[in-house]
């Protein structure tokens, strides 16, 4: 392992409602090496995104980062004023949204958005911008006919690609991808997935990749960080986490998904919904849908079950050392 | 699906030859300059309670196809063939207005978002209760009925809970069921099924597909299932048919297709589902460029300029037509 | 979440349906009365209503007919019409010797008159024919279409003036003409755009599967989603109501006897004005009367915004 580029300790966030605090994210804790990068699972709800909003300090006004540490090259994200930290996004940490048309100014051409990007935070001339805007498409894939062309006139694929060019334009050291592909055909969304993955591994970058699909999070990151009712319930390598999933609700979502080779197997079921976040349960969040539940998971915290570098928060765990 | 069908068993949906176009560029009392393929010469056979799979990328023509097998689109050329009540084959482009109401009853259409299927100032119970009353069946409190026993079938208990709420007020898996009940409340013999799980939660997802299994197990009914992800089309259907821009180019039973897909369209859409086990993954089959629309196509075959293995035939003949191999598979290429 | 009203067997079908009505309405209330300025407008809004009410009540009670008709009424105890405010007259008299404040509320009445029948035809109007544009498109669409960039590209003014010299224009017929030129005009335009984002949703397309009408469609789907927003333009319309009022009246176009506008007409043609605030007694009453019932109607608008356009929501 080298060194961590990025560090999550205790973070949580709340957000104010006419209803009460809503809890979106409690207690993450999270390490991220040079390089490595790690896939974000959970269903809608679950914090996933608000915790890379939080990481970009870029919540929504009525949210609001409760305690913990976001350290980045040993610098807290959370400690730096407003000014000091747009400083730090896009040049130290970037993120790619979900919705492409979004970030794209539809008057303005594409490329003229990457340079006055690139402009605004490094002291570079237009000319050189431009020669990187040139040499980011070629990363990403984009033809350099599109340079000169309206996000109108891309289709959704290529869109998706030139937020992601935009996301690397000053060659951050994390990058946060929050679903870019969700919208786009299966053939579209794996050639991006591949592309995004070479990128990241050949600019030793550190990637936060954020879906709902555990079948994407396999192919494009090594480790996997399992998301329920805010909290981060088990993390490990890929490959292991699916063999042997430590927490049922990692085994439940592995079994939910359907599979296209091998073997044709029933489809588990994953009965009632995750819990009301203005008002968590005292004990584990996941015993009232869980097949495994003891009476101690309604009453008490779980504690932290951890073997071969990876860990997971359960009473009951699915499998043991 | 390709074989002959039993003497006296007539199959539920035939299609044949279907064709829809779209003008484009035409203005005031101007004719169009060129048209949209839509759907362009597509037949297909789906026998009685089997669910047949229409499986391709935004654009395919897959959506218009279905729409037009429930009589929401009208073809521009091209028949389809539906079985009625007594057994017999009745054509889609015979039934006058009152015949087609009629046929309403009998096929009806899942949706895709299930954020935009709802009427956001109907309750649960209106939507649910619509087809009955624009079919004029039961009163009131008979349709009431109904439609709490259907809730309690698609699983959206406990029902007095949920007759009286609004959409805003419901889960995206909860609404899909609101939409699933909806449709199924006549108890159609067709369903067409608009890729109802595809912005679901994937632990939402494999409940929707139950659902939809066990409705269909109970409704006896025939499905055509729309979908961009082969591997639901797995659980979903019997047999599939693969799109691409206006045409089918392979079609079969899925097991068979997934453990030996023949087209290169189809073997890349396969490699290209993300699978959860790094161990299973398999390398993938390098497509170009991106799915282009299909305005006035060249006469070469559709998948030319994307494809892996094309040759000079593939540009210099008309589009290949499907064509039997073993197993019963048809596949339209001049290579494989 | 907000649980669903528990209905018991015994319930009657009306009963469930009128709760599901009230609670809607409980939380577009809730949303309304967020912005102040709504609920400005309502105050401003009661307030006149109260004076609307009171008038008769006065004239039958404290105040002498002969010398509060707003009309007819003189007071022949003052000497030199026009009079300044006084305990007797609590806004003065105007030139031929009648109550400024008695004038001022019997007007009243006439103006929520106008404003409500006004909006009554812009919303049935607008509603109806941006709807039907909308669904049916193809000729009607043109036809409705054209008609409305007919009705836009009039000045409205210059219209009312060149029907008040052709006809004998009163309250309600200058009510329904300003209806049908909003309805006719920028509303169908407006709920046009709205019903066509309608007409495009699955849930339109899955009634038509289950065998729905034309009829059906527009009146459960079309319309219910378009009403909010024909309510939003109401608001709009009674506020050029008033105002086109108020002109006209003014330029002694109507065949009225007594409104706001007028009571501004009278000053003017007895030559009260332009001698600054000398006689604001006679202007300022009927001025202010105008802008604060035209601005409230307008905050109303405002405030339903929210409510009508679920995007421009918080949170």
């Amino acid at each position: 392992m080298t060194r961590a580029v990025l560090e999550i300790e205790g973070l949580s966030v709340e957000y104010a409602t006419q209803k009460g605090r809503v809890h979106a994210v409690t207690d993450v804790n999270l390490e991220l090496a040079e390089g490595e990068s790690i896939g974000l699972v959970g269903e809608s709800g679950c914090g996933k995104t608000t915790l890379a909003l939080a990481l970009m300090r870029i919540l929504a006004d009525n949210g609001r980062i409760v305690s913990g540490r976001v350290v980045l090259d040993g610098e807290d994200l959370l400690q730096l004023s407003e000014p000091e930290m747009a400083k730090r996004r896009w040049r130290a940490i970037s993120m790619v949204f979900q919705s492409a048309m979004n970030c794209l100014n539809p008057v303005h051409r594409v490329a003229d958005q990457i340079v006055e990007a690139i402009m605004q935070h490094e002291d570079v001339s237009p000319r050189e911008a431009m020669d990187r805007t040139r040499s980011l498409f070629e990363v990403v894939g984009l033809d350099a006919s599109l340079l000169r062309r309206y996000p109108h006139e891309y289709s959704g694929g290529m869109r998706q690609r030139a937020v992601i060019a935009m996301a690397l334009a000053c060659n951050p050291k994390v990058i946060i991808a929050d679903e870019p592909t969700t919208a786009l055909d299966v053939l579209v969304q794996h050639r991006i997935l591949e592309q995004l993955t070479e990128i990241q591994s050949r600019r030793r970058m550190a990637m936060i990749y954020i879906s709902h699909d555990i079948a994407v999070i396999a192919q494009v990151s090594k480790s996997v960080g399992v998301m329920y009712a805010g909290r981060l319930v088990e993390r490990g390598p890929v490959r292991e986490t699916f063999k042997r999933p430590i927490h049922p609700y990692t085994e439940a979502l592995m079994d939910s998904v359907p599979s296209v080779g091998g073997e044709k197997r029933p489809l588990r079921l994953l009965g009632g919904d995750p819990p009301d976040l203005l008002n968590l349960p005292v004990g584990c969040a996941f015993a009232a849908r869980c097949p495994r539940v003891q009476a101690r998971c309604r009453s008490e915290a779980p504690p932290i079950v951890s073997y071969e570098g990876r860990w997971a928060y359960c009473w009951n765990p699915v499998n043991q050392p | 699906m390709n074989a002959i069908p039993e003497p006296g068993q007539v199959p539920a949906v035939k299609a044949e030859h279907l064709r829809k176009l779209y003008p484009v560029g035409g203005a005031f009392l101007r004719a169009p300059r060129s048209f949209i393929h839509a759907v362009d010469d597509v037949s297909f056979t789906v026998e009685d309670g089997k669910s047949l799979g229409l499986v391709g990328e935004s654009g395919c023509g897959k959506t218009t196809t279905a729409k037009m097998v429930v009589k929401l689109i009208e073809p521009t050329s091209g028949e389809i063939q539906v079985r009625d009540s007594g057994g017999r084959a009745v054509s889609l482009s015979d039934l006058d207005g009152r015949a087609t109401k009629r046929f309403r009853r009998s096929a009806q259409m899942i949706y895709q978002d299930p954020y935009e299927s709802l009427n956001p100032r109907r309750t649960v119970l209106d939507t649910i209760a619509e087809p009955l009353v624009v079919q004029g069946m039961g009163t009131f409190a008979e349709r009431e009925e109904r439609v709490m026993s259907m809730m309690a079938q698609v699983g959206l208990t406990p029902v007095r809970n949920y007759l009286l709420r609004f959409p805003h007020e419901l889960s995206g898996g909860q609404r899909q069921r609101v939409a699933i009940a909806r449709a199924l409340i006549l108890a159609p013999k067709i369903v067409v099924a608009d890729e109802p799980t595809s912005m679901l939660d994937v632990s939402v997802r494999s409940n929707i597909i139950q659902l939809m299994l066990d409705m269909r197990d109970r409704l006896g009914a025939t499905y055509l299932y729309i979908t961009h992800d082969v591997a639901v089309a797995r659980y979903m259907c019997d047999q599939i048919a693969v799109m691409y821009l206006g045409k089918i180019v392979e079609m079969g039973s899925t097991e068979e297709i997934l453990r030996d897909p023949v087209h290169p369209y189809t073997q890349a859409l396969i490699s290209a589902v993300p699978v959860p086990d790094p161990e299973q993954r398999k390398s993938s089959i390098a497509v170009k460029g991106g799915v282009a629309r299909p305005i006035d196509p060249l006469p070469r075959c559709r998948f030319y300029d994307r494809c892996p293995a094309a040759t000079s035939v593939c540009e210099e003949s008309d589009h290949p037509s499907l064509s039997a191999r073993n197993g019963g598979r048809m596949v339209a290429c001049y290579n494989r | 979440m907000t649980a669903g009203i528990e209905p018991r067997a015994t319930d009657r079908y009306y009963e469930i349906r009128a709760g599901l009505f009230l609670r809607q309405m409980r939380e577009s209330w809730k949303l309304f009365a967020e912005s102040r300025i709504g609920l400005i407008g309502i105050g401003v809004i009661v307030f006149f209503g109260l004076m609307a009410v009171a008038h008769p009540i006065l004239m039958a009670t404290v105040w002498e007919y002969r010398v509060y008709h707003p009309v007819i009424g003189f007071d022949g105890e003052m000497v030199g019409h026009p009079t300044p405010p006084s305990a007797r007259h609590l806004l003065g008299t105007d030139p031929l010797g009648r109550d400024i404040l008695s004038m001022l509320m019997h007007s009243t009445q006439s103006e929520f008159l106008l404003g409500i029948v006004a909006a009554i035809v812009t919303v049935v109007v607008g509603t109806a024919v941006g709807a039907a544009s909308a669904y049916f498109g193809g000729w009607l669409d043109s036809v409705l279409m054209r008609i409305s960039d007919l009705v836009i590209m009039m000045p409205s003014l210059s219209l009312y003036i060149v029907l008040g010299t052709l006809f004998d224009l009163n309250f309600t017929t200058l009510a329904i003409a300003i209806g049908l030129v909003s309805g006719l005009g920028a509303t169908a335009v407006i709920i046009k755009s709205q019903a066509m984002t309608v007409k495009v949703k699955p849930y339109v397309e899955a009634a038509r599967g289950a065998g729905g009408s034309h009829f059906h469609i527009i009146t459960t789907h079309m319309i219910p989603n378009l009403v909010p927003l024909a309510f939003l333009y109401m608001m709009f319309t009674v506020t050029g109501a008033i105002f086109s009022e108020a002109v006209l009246s003014f330029f002694g176009i109507l065949n009225v006897r007594m409104s706001w506008g007028i009571m501004i007409n009278t000053a003017q043609s007895s030559g009260y004005l332009g001698f600054g605030l000398e006689y604001w007694w006679l202007l300022v009453p009927a001025g202010l009367s105008i802008t604060l019932l035209c601005a409230s109607f307008y905050l109303v608008g405002r405030g339903l915004d929210p409510v009508v356009n679920p995007r421009l929501r918080r949170g």
